[in-house]
């Protein structure tokens, strides 16, 4: 696609800002899901983590 | 596995009658076992895990190839102009978060029947990816009805049904948490998620029953004359997209919950302990 095709894409016939606002809408939020996602599946990871570690404490104290 | 006494009967060579009784039950219900085996949180994390990476993909390929497609290669729309290309991503949206709130219903229904507690997560995984799909169809479709109509919001049978529906999810994830003892609270935001399911037909068809355009905008299939065939294409290709898009961040957040809830079993600690 040539410089004025890409123009007249971005351009959107004047309503670039609504059209690519709602992709951009879409890309962010489907990003954020995503870095939510991974900060619960760290955080819960650590919390497994911390009690697993807390567990083999526990079975090494002589009784 | 055993709950149908099957193990029994056929650990033991020698307990013949049992044996041509379970073997016709393995004939006529494979279904079932299948669904036994994947049914606890534990398999259902360890499945989950595998498919993730395929579901991503596939997004990816058919949302960037529907959205590429559609706004950039179809033709314009003859009545809207190119405003009317946002149609790729705000029906996509649409039926995504109508997609998932069915899903969300057909676990709840599974979940009371069955009472298996890896159905209850799966509701849970879905409405969160639910909810964010419908605001970003109310999104994308004030977007759209901006320039196309003047305003950004009217309170019409399909806004305000799609309305009600993000309020649905936002419900359901509420009341879940507001009660603290887990399987009570599956239980109580199942049937919230059935009885508010009265609110999808009234979603799908209000553009049919009100006799409302909807300022043009297709979902019901009467509508798609409108649009162009390869516009058509894109959008299917885009709502495939997000459809497998759902499916991958739903397992993502499955496999966090089955870990929250099972952090006591000992494949969640010894999976944590490989991480």
């Amino acid at each position: 696609m040539s410089g004025a095709g890409w123009n007249e894409v971005l351009h959107m016939g004047g309503y670039g800002v609504y059209v690519w606002g709602a992709c951009l809408a879409i890309a962010v939020a489907l990003l954020a899901e995503q870095v939510l996602l991974r900060w619960r599946r760290r955080s819960i990871l650590d919390h497994l983590g911390q009690s697993g570690a807390r567990t083999e404490n526990d079975d090494e104290t002589p009784s | 596995m055993d709950c149908f006494g099957l193990q029994a009967s056929f650990g033991n060579g020698s307990e013949k009658v049992t044996t041509g009784e379970a073997a016709s039950q393995l004939m006529f219900f494979p279904a079932r076992i299948d669904w036994l085996k994947y049914s606890t949180p534990q398999a259902g994390f360890h499945l989950a895990g595998g498919l993730v990476p395929w579901f991503f993909a596939l997004a990816a390929l058919l949302f960037v190839l529907g959205v590429g497609v559609g706004l950039c290669i179809a033709p314009a729309s003859e009545r809207q102009g190119d405003i009317a290309r946002i149609v790729v991503l705000h029906v996509p949206a649409a039926w995504t978060a109508l997609v998932i709130y069915l899903s969300i219903a057909f676990w709840a229904v599974v979940g009371l029947v069955l009472n298996t507690r890896l159905s209850f997560m799966m509701g849970h995984a879905l409405a969160p990816t639910g909810a964010l799909f419908a605001l970003l169809a109310l999104i994308t479709g004030a977007l759209w009805g901006k320039p196309a109509s003047g305003s950004w919001w009217t309170w019409d049978a399909r806004l305000t049904s799609e309305l009600i529906l993000f309020f649905l999810y936002i419900g359901y994830i509420a009341l879940h948490s507001a009660i603290d003892d887990t399987r009570r609270a599956d239980r109580a935001s199942a049937v919230l998620i059935l009885i508010g399911a009265i609110n999808l037909p009234v979603l799908y068809f209000s553009v049919l029953w009100w006799n409302a355009s909807h300022r043009g905008i297709p979902l019901a299939l009467p509508d798609v004359a409108d649009m162009a065939p390869l516009t058509i294409a894109a959008t299917l290709l885009a709502a495939a997209g997000l459809w497998a898009y759902g499916v991958a961040a739903s397992l993502l957040r499955l496999r966090c919950i089955a870990l929250e809830r099972e952090r006591d079993a000992d494949w969640a600690l010894d999976y944590a302990a490989g991480q």
